[in-house]
């Protein structure tokens, strides 16, 4: 199928704002859009920048506005999003500054992500045996949602809150928080509520369901910060 | 300059974000907010001329203000304003039903509360929308007012039984098809940390909105739709305020529904006025203009109508 990529190009270099760019491609209805920017980069404009690493929805790297929406361009196929002669619309993810054309700067994403505390924290001495702490397999089903984040910013980017103010925390950070809160073996639960009790953290959020949308990996977002919501209001972690 | 014209373009771009119902029922919940607190701040200064117009030696005051009101434009402007009002409630009604059973955040089910707020709203609003355009009909186009005065009895009756019943339904139909049945996640308890100013703010959010769809709808539903613009006028209100009871629920109304357009402001300079500095000077005025609105209200609330020598 013939079809045409409008891409939001802009380089810091050279110009004042961004602009648009069209380019034609020729895909399989089968293929990713990822394949279609790939034909744009090898074949057509080599300055055209992007980021993209294990190209299998995994790594994350790739999320961008497709059609006005946040996805993941190695998951997107073409069939799906345009017929053949029509046009798909590419932009860089919204709320973050864009270093160069779809390449945005994730610093501030990934600071409020270390401000949850992402990893288990329990200084109690271990298990008779000393090896690791075992976990029925309720306890881990209990927060089996969050583990599923792959931290491609689609969400916390997808956010009313979060591209009018960057310093709140974001649906992606609250996930993250949310996997450890409702892990029965972490010992700072008291702390990484601290973090989102505060005036940036999950009362920022206004439940507009974008983020649940945007999730390429089908995390349910804002029943986890409606749970995190709820455990701060009324400390039931469950 | 360029600081506003960037948040201007991230703002439009934003609301150009290809979002699905959850994003037009944000912007609609804002917008609804935000069109109704505009009309309760006037609503409340100009009702209190009831008191402070004879004060001030303006005793007509009031009635400039009502005539203001009659106006074909401002007619529209009301009926517009009860669509606001009732998507605001039974959408903020969603929205607290979710919040309490998280796991009710899910996509189907936030999809389907979309539509049913929608079809809802349409539903109620399609009969006052009837019953106030037929006045503005009659009074503004064919200009021939019906002779029978509205009968404030029947309709406050009507109000006041049929409006608890709605809130009700509307209730379980929000209920219905929701994960009722399905367990919430079982887990443990720890000690809640501290609340802060925004936990609290949260709660009364919540809270107030439950008790505003009953307080504010039977309010609209007998002054806007079923007696009239037409209808209303110093004697009106003196005969309500006549009732012990009718002072006290406009107290009630107005301080919780004043309270929570002012928190719901807020949360709008909160998401949109990033710069420390300006954030906190509006907020200031914020607590300063709800001060002021709030006490001209209370004090007209309790002074009553006063009538010129």
């Amino acid at each position: 199928m013939k079809v045409t990529l409008k891409i939001k190009r802009f380089n810091p270099e050279a110009d004042q704002k961004p602009h648009w760019e069209s380019y034609p491609v020729e895909v399989e209805p089968t293929e990713r859009l990822l394949d279609a920017l790939h034909q744009v980069k090898w074949f057509q404009d080599g300055t055209l920048a992007l980021r993209r690493s294990c190209a299998h929805g995994i790594c994350g790297s790739d999320t961008m506005r497709i059609n006005g929406g946040n996805r993941l361009a190695c998951k997107v196929l073409m069939q799906d999003i345009v017929k053949d002669g029509g046009t798909v619309t590419v932009e860089p993810m919204l709320g973050l500054k864009v270093i160069k054309d779809l390449i945005v700067d994730l610093e501030p994403f990934f600071a409020h992500y270390r401000s949850v505390m992402p990893y288990v924290v329990n200084d109690e001495a271990l298990p008779e045996d000393g090896r690791e702490r075992l976990q029925s397999p309720e306890a881990r089903e209990r927060f089996d949602q969050g583990t599923k984040c792959i931290l491609c910013a689609a969400c916390t980017t997808a956010c009313p809150s979060f591209w009018s103010n960057s310093t709140y925390v974001g649906p992606a950070a609250i996930v993250q928080a949310h996997r450890f809160i409702f892990d029965d073996r972490d010992r700072a639960t008291d702390e990484r509520l601290a973090v989102l009790n505060e005036q940036f953290g999950v009362w920022r959020c206004r439940t507009v369901f974008n983020c649940t949308e945007a999730c390429p990996r089908d995390i349910p977002v804002t029943q986890l910060i409606g749970e995190v919501k709820r455990a701060l209001a009324t400390g039931r972690v469950e | 300059m360029t600081a506003i014209g960037a948040t201007m373009s991230l703002f439009v771009e934003g609301l150009l974000y290809r979002g699905r119902e959850g994003h037009l029922s944000y912007i609609g919940h804002r917008l609804a907010g935000l069109g109704t607190l505009l009309f309760l701040a006037i609503h409340i200064v100009d009702t209190s001329s009831v008191y402070f117009g004879a004060l001030l030696g303006v005793p007509e005051m009031y009635s400039h203000a009502i005539d203001i009101y009659r106006s074909p434009l401002f007619m529209v402007g009301e009926i517009v304003l009860v669509a606001a009002v009732i998507y605001h409630g039974i959408n903020g009604l969603k929205i607290i039903l979710h919040d309490t059973f998280p796991h009710w955040w899910n996509k189907g089910f936030e999809r389907q509360s979309f539509w049913k707020v929608v079809a809802m709203t349409l539903l109620l609003w399609a009969p006052a929308a009837y019953l106030m355009g037929r006045s503005l009909y009659l009074h503004s186009i064919c200009r021939c007012p019906p002779v029978e005065t509205a009968d404030v009895t029947a309709s406050t009756n009507f109000a006041v039984t049929a409006i608890p019943l709605l809130f009700f339904a509307i209730l379980a139909v929000l209920i219905v098809g929701g994960k009722l049945l399905a367990p919430a996640p079982a887990g443990r308890r720890v000690a809640a940390p501290p609340k802060t100013l925004d936990t609290h703010i949260w709660q009364f959010m919540r809270w107030s909105g439950v008790l505003l769809i009953p307080l504010v709808w039977i309010h609209v539903a007998i002054q806007d739709v079923l007696v009239g613009v037409h209808a209303i006028d110093l004697d009106f209100v003196a005969l309500r305020w006549a009732t012990l009871g009718w002072r006290l629920y406009d107290i009630a109304l107005l301080g919780f529904a004043f309270g929570h357009a002012i928190l719901g402001l807020r949360n709008v300079t909160n998401d949109y006025l990033a710069n420390p500095v300006w954030n906190r000077r509006v907020k200031w005025l914020l607590i300063i203009g709800w001060l002021v609105i709030t006490a001209i209200g209370a004090v007209a609330i309790v002074g009553g109508v006063m009538r010129p020598e």
